[in-house]
């Protein structure tokens, strides 16, 4: 009898030593903008869904409106006890603020066993330099995307033209012919400053090439160039010569994208978001990127745009070496997840079959994965005062209120190289 | 009742409430707002605070900014004046024009009308529909497409050919032509965005007015009919001056009203800057520059004003042994 | 209840009634005046509720796309009332014809909208000059319907029998044609334009060589004639039975005269054959709603910018956000409604120095303009961690309605005589109790008006709810409509529902207590 209790208590030891070797799952939280209807929602769940059987991990994660969550993540940042393992966060100087004030942990380690996946340059925008030995990195990309040159072929093939032009000159004479036909040929919300800026921002990329505006926009040179000037006055020449519809100036987004759906316009410049909502609409629709303007210092491949959307992991985590791991997977799980659903272009390489993207989403992927320098959205790429400052002036532009050197001018002062 | 320790306890304990709000959320802020506005900060806690004397409010007032180091003279984004002459052209348009026609109905229906209250009741919808949705239709009115109920009235009658060449020659601004683009232009932007704020509060300052011409006793308007008033007179010498301290709250609330105004711009614009309110700007300096400084300014300056206008409006209003406020 | 005036009725001598006639005159135009102001005020709702009830192309516009191709509407008008194949309503195929180049015309891009009048005409002038034509060839092709004739050429499997039908017949057919262009062609037929070239196809069987000698002699006769004589209408017969025979079907007549009147539009027009008649139906901002689409209020009370139909959360919708206003409204007034009523007890009722310090003191908050406070409150309500909460908006709403409430109170308290104070103090209440079993009970038409006006203030209020308030479990009203109109929606019609939804309540509160709340501010104002 001794014997056999003896053996029972063994046993039920020995049971619950291996149950020790089992480990509980650990807990991870996140907050993200993926709200129930934001587009990346599904990606999103599958994506963790993924990690959480992956990585034996729990996360626990919370989903808040855009604007309202660039409030309660710096309002986190100040207490940082409510900050989460991982959080969503924008790259440029929203990131980057936060980097510098030591919240962010440093990925460079836990980037090693990802580097095949994921192309260095898809984290030049969340690499910072904060103890001055160099930039390092900061923040996961989920997906990106650019700003693309939507073309409506049907119109254009009514002007006279079969393709979409890829030099100025051509674009011009293409314009001529949209105007001579009867055909508005761009559609811009005037009124809706952000949109100005899909315009402007690749003319003055493609006339000063991409390091130069990276530099700018990273307050490392100052605004004061000649060629921006002339980048400017071509916009507004353009806008001056009837080149886009007059109505733009007090039309929202939504309207002039319905009607360049509907087929008002024969070309719309705007993120590549919308690729999805264009490929599905009836028509003709083709993707493409804004002409060069100066070819000495530009080229066809340069686009504005690149990972934005990013993951990055507090430096007050619980096992941050652990977090960083399991951000990179779950970015590359969202990235993978989005890209099929067409929510935006792939940071990653994509290594699945990519054969159900949709044809225009592909298209510029395809254009991205050929890209020869990016340059991040000027107001995500600056901190919220000079990016707004920024604005500020671009609405002066699309009204033609102030001219190129007025615009160079006054931002060469308002946003001074940083010291 | 005796001034005892308890009674004193017993009255605090009454004004306790009104007073916690009142200071917690009133007084507070503003003592609170004048010391944010002596700095320049952009975190929330305050971290990177930088002291800045009166500096912010010099530069709300410049129109223009100039580089210490190399005098380059350089526009500036955050100035308040335009903003501010913009409220103050609102408020004089409040005082004398919606104010007027909310007289002229509250005399009107006061001296007696049929259904006078379904009339006012119908004045006083526009007060309660949210400005949200005033906004969405006035957006609606002003579209410069082809359903754009403005413009379609005016192709209709004709005169869309003649009139707006004549606004485009007005236009100073920009280099574009005018078609029907009424909330792309400054200039225009600016009544557009006024028409429908003047429009909803009419029936609030006619329902006040009206309460006050229904309370004129009855024997000072029959002994002036007797003595042979026309009704001008009678409404100049006897109703008016006898709803003189409604006509006073009124002036303070439209004018008060008008240099805080926020809700119809933000939602019929966009982009406000081409009919910018002081709110509007203060809102764009704290919710997208992160510029707490500055619209703690801002928020200092309206303070400030409203009170003043109140004083003064108070003052103007003063007859004989009346008392201010 | 005031009487009316009566000044009208004030007869003093022929100078007053001069002045009567023009009083009443003013008084007509004033009722008109009145009632173009009514029209004014009511538009809003009436534009709400009309766009809550329309489709959403109806709101936006849309291209309409006629049900049939165009093709397919020559065809029935072709086909006439009749069905009858054979009983061909020429007037409307003409006219359809015409229709069709028109809007054809139309898509010229060489063509300015001045020259479109005239180049209608003149498709119009060259399509009827042509018609007779059109029409006698297409008779013709009715012999093809003649079944007997079908079935004389034997179209059966065999390949042999088939090319032994066709050559012999087409070495017939095509014998008739070389006499034909031999006798008229280079006599009777005014060449215009050049014969375009033949196609050279040498290497293909004697099938394709004859047809492709017959396309050419087809194309040669129709494209470069402008009169038509009775060999042409011969060479078009024998032409659609030499098509005939080098099909294996037989050819479906439409076709043939589909590609004749696609011949006589020129090239890139006969695309548009095949396509439907599209017109862009211009958005109905302001009309009546053609069709009434009650389901956008059920669609509205579920929509909003996080709507997932999938999902069990309930939040983040339009009802949601009603509740949360009406929570955040209700608790605001009550808090109010207390604050006020005690600290006008306080310094109306009880004597105590300063207490007329302290009434100026409440009423310098009518002056103070609400968003001015917005960074200092926020910042306090962060510190207290009360963001995001129900409180972070109650709090404010309360303070910002004090000022006025107070003001109020103190008009409606001072109606309330003190005889009723000593007498339930003789009957032994205290400070409290005065102020609950007399003052509050009598004050009731005081919380109707201070309700009403702290309602209005809370209920649409915009700022304060955006900015302190992010979660979308705590959204307000306002919040949640202006949101309705950003990028990621574009449901027009629930949005209207949503917000006829969102307007109903005040309105509705508003006309059963229109009543009450006039004589409130009556009230309200004239003691104020």
């Amino acid at each position: 009898m001794k014997k056999l209790v003896a053996l029972v208590v063994a046993a039920i030891m020995l049971l619950s030593l291996t149950s020790v070797f089992a480990e509980a799952p650990k807990t991870i939280t996140m907050w993200c903008i993926a709200t129930e209807s934001d587009a990346n929602r599904p990606a999103y769940e599958a994506a963790i869904a993924e990690i959480e059987a992956q990585y034996n991990v729990k996360i626990e994660w919370e989903a808040f409106e855009n604007q309202s969550y660039k409030t309660k993540i710096k309002a986190a940042m100040a207490d940082a006890s409510t900050l989460p393992d991982i959080f969503f966060t924008w790259a440029g100087a929203f990131c980057g603020d936060f980097a510098k004030a030591g919240n962010v942990y440093c990925l460079e380690d836990a980037y090693k066993a990802y580097a095949d996946a994921l192309p260095a340059v898809m984290l030049q925008n969340a690499s910072y330099d904060v103890d001055g030995n160099g930039a390092k990195p900061y923040a996961v990309p989920l997906t990106m995307n650019i700003v693309t040159l939507f073309a409506n072929m049907d119109l254009l093939k009514q002007a006279g033209w079969d393709a979409v032009p890829t030099t100025y000159d051509d674009l011009i004479a293409c314009c001529d012919d949209l105007v001579a036909a009867g055909i508005i040929p761009f559609g811009c919300s005037g009124s809706e400053t952000w949109c100005v800026t899909e315009y402007l921002e690749p003319i003055i990329e493609k006339t000063i090439g991409y390091e130069k505006l990276n530099k700018i926009f990273a307050g490392t040179e100052s605004w004061d160039d000649a060629d921006i000037a002339t980048a400017v006055d071509t916009f507004q020449y353009m806008i001056n010569k009837g080149y886009f519809d007059p109505d733009g100036l007090s039309l929202g987004n939504d309207q002039v994208k319905a009607n360049f759906i509907a087929g008002k316009y024969a070309f719309y410049q705007n993120g590549s978001w919308n690729c999805g909502e264009v490929n599905d609409a009836e028509g003709n629709f083709q993707v493409a990127l804004f002409p060069v303007m100066n070819a000495e210092k530009a080229t066809y491949g340069q686009v504005i745009g690149g990972p934005s959307d990013s993951l990055a992991v507090a430096a007050t985590a619980e096992d941050p070496a652990f977090v960083a791991d399991v951000a990179f997977a779950l970015g590359k799980a969202i990235c993978h997840y989005g890209y099929l659903a067409g929510s935006g272009l792939p940071a990653w390489t994509p290594d699945y079959d990519t054969s159900a993207v949709k044809p225009l989403v592909a298209a510029v992927a395809d254009i991205v994965a050929n890209s020869e320098g990016m340059v991040l959205f000027g107001d995500t790429a600056m901190s919220a005062d000079p990016a707004n400052i920024y604005l500020d002036y671009v609405s002066k532009v699309y009204g033609c209120a102030i001219d190129g050197a007025g615009f160079v001018a006054g931002l060469t002062e308002a946003l001074p190289v940083a010291e | 009742m005796k001034t005892t320790g308890t009674y004193k306890l017993h009255i605090l304990l009454f004004l306790l409430p009104g007073l916690i709000l009142f200071i917690g959320i009133l007084i507070a802020p503003i003592v609170m707002s004048v010391y944010y506005s002596l700095f320049d900060f952009h975190q929330i806690d305050g971290s990177d605070r930088v002291f800045k004397g009166i500096e912010n409010y010099v530069t709300l007032f410049s129109r223009t900014l100039t580089n210490p180091v190399t005098g380059n003279v350089y526009e500036n984004t955050k100035f308040l004046g335009d903003a501010l002459v913009n409220a103050l052209l609102l408020a004089l348009l409040s005082t004398f024009i919606q104010l007027p026609i909310a007289l002229l109905i509250a005399l009107r229906l006061g001296k007696g009308i049929k259904g006078e209250r379904a009339y006012l009741s119908v004045f006083f919808m526009p007060v309660l529909i949210s400005t949200v949705i005033i906004g969405r239709l006035w957006m609606n009115i002003y579209d410069p497409g082809d359903a754009g109920i403005l413009n379609a009235g005016l192709r209709a009658l004709g005169i869309d050919q003649w009139l707006f060449p004549k606004i485009s020659e007005g236009i100073t601004s920009s280099t574009l032509k005018f078609k029907g683009q009424w909330t792309g232009f400054k200039e225009t932007a600016l009544i557009a965005a006024f028409i429908p704020i003047l429009w909803q509060y009419v029936g609030y300052h006619a329902l006040l007015m009206y309460a006050g011409v229904k309370g004129v006793p009855t024997d000072l308007l029959e002994a002036a009919s007797l003595d042979g008033c026309t009704e001008g007179q009678v409404n100049r010498l006897i109703i008016i001056p006898y709803i003189k301290p409604i006509l006073r709250v009124c002036v303070v609330f439209a004018v008060t009203g008008s240099l805080k105004s926020f809700d119809l711009v933000y939602a019929l614009m966009k982009d406000t800057t081409k009919a910018e309110l002081p709110s509007t700007l203060m809102y764009k300096l704290l919710y997208l520059h992160n510029d707490y400084g500055m619209g703690s300014t801002i928020a200092v300056i309206l303070i400030v004003l409203c009170f003043a206008f109140a004083l003064l409006i108070s003052l103007i209003f003063r007859s004989r042994g009346e008392k201010v406020a | 209840m005031t009487k009316k005036i009566k000044v009208k009725e004030n007869k003093l001598g022929l100078r007053q009634e001069l002045s009567v006639t023009k009083r009443k005159v003013t008084r007509v135009l004033i009722h008109i005046l009145l009632w173009i102001l009514v029209l004014i005020n009511i538009f809003p709702l009436y534009w709400m509720i009309t766009f809550s009830l329309k489709s959403n192309d109806e709101i936006q516009g849309y291209k309409k796309s006629a049900d049939k191709t165009r093709w397919e509407e020559i065809e029935e008008a072709i086909v006439g009332v009749t069905g009858n194949a054979t009983d061909i309503a020429w007037d409307s195929f003409e006219r359809a014809i015409i229709n069709t180049s028109n809007t054809a015309a139309r898509k010229d891009p060489a063509l300015s909208p001045k020259d479109h009048a005239a180049r209608e005409e003149e498709i119009a002038d060259i399509i009827r000059t042509n018609w007779s034509n059109i029409k006698d060839s297409i008779s013709s092709i009715e012999g093809i319907f003649d079944e007997d004739r079908i079935k004389d050429i034997d179209m059966s499997n065999s390949d042999d029998v088939k090319a032994v039908a066709h050559s012999e017949q087409m070495t017939a057919i095509y014998a008739e044609i070389e006499e034909i262009i031999n006798s008229t062609v280079a006599k009777e037929i005014p060449v215009v334009k050049e014969a375009p070239a033949k196609t050279d196809s040498s290497d293909e069987t004697a099938d394709v060589g004859a047809q492709s000698d017959a396309a050419y002699v087809y194309n040669f006769v129709f494209s470069t004639s402008d009169r038509v004589t009775n060999d042409q209408k011969r060479i078009m017969k024998a032409m659609s039975r030499l098509y005939q025979l080098q099909n294996s079907e037989v050819q479906d007549p439409w076709e043939s005269i589909k590609a004749s009147v696609g011949n006589m539009m020129g090239d890139d027009m006969k695309d548009m054959l095949d396509q439907p008649e599209t017109e862009y139906v211009q958005p109905n901002h302001v009309g009546l709603p053609s069709e009434l689409h009650w389901e956008n209020y059920e669609s509205a009370l579920k929509i909003g910018k996080y709507y997932d139909p999938d999902s069990s959360v309930k939040r983040n919708t339009m009802a949601y956000y009603f509740l949360n206003s009406l929570v955040v409204s209700a608790s605001a007034i009550v808090i109010t409604i207390m604050a006020a009523f005690m600290a006008t007890y306080a310094m109306t009722r009880l004597v105590w120095k300063g207490r007329k310090t302290m009434n100026k003191f409440f009423m310098l908050g009518l002056t103070i303009p609400i968003h001015a406070a917005i960074v200092p409150v926020y910042m306090i309500l962060s510190r207290l961690g009360w963001l995001n909460t129900y409180q972070a908006l109650i709090i404010p709403y309360a303070a910002f309605s004090l000022a006025m409430a107070i003001l109020i109170s103190v008009g409606f308290m001072g109606d309330i005589p003190y005889d009723l104070d000593e007498a339930a103090f003789l009957d032994g209440c205290g400070i409290w109790g005065i102020f609950f079993r007399v003052i509050v009970p009598l004050m009731m038409p005081a919380v109707a008006t201070v309700g009403i006006y702290t309602f209005l203030q809370c209920w649409n209020e915009l700022l304060f709810a955006t900015i302190f308030v992010s979660d979308g479990k705590f959204r307000t009203l306002p919040v949640g409509v202006q949101q309705l109109f950003g990028q990621y929606t574009t449901d027009w019609g629930p949005i209207g529902a949503a917000l006829s939804i969102a307007t109903l309540p005040t309105l509705i509160v508003y006309i059963a207590l229109s009543k009450k709340i006039q004589a409130g501010f009556i009230a309200g104002a004239v003691k104020g």
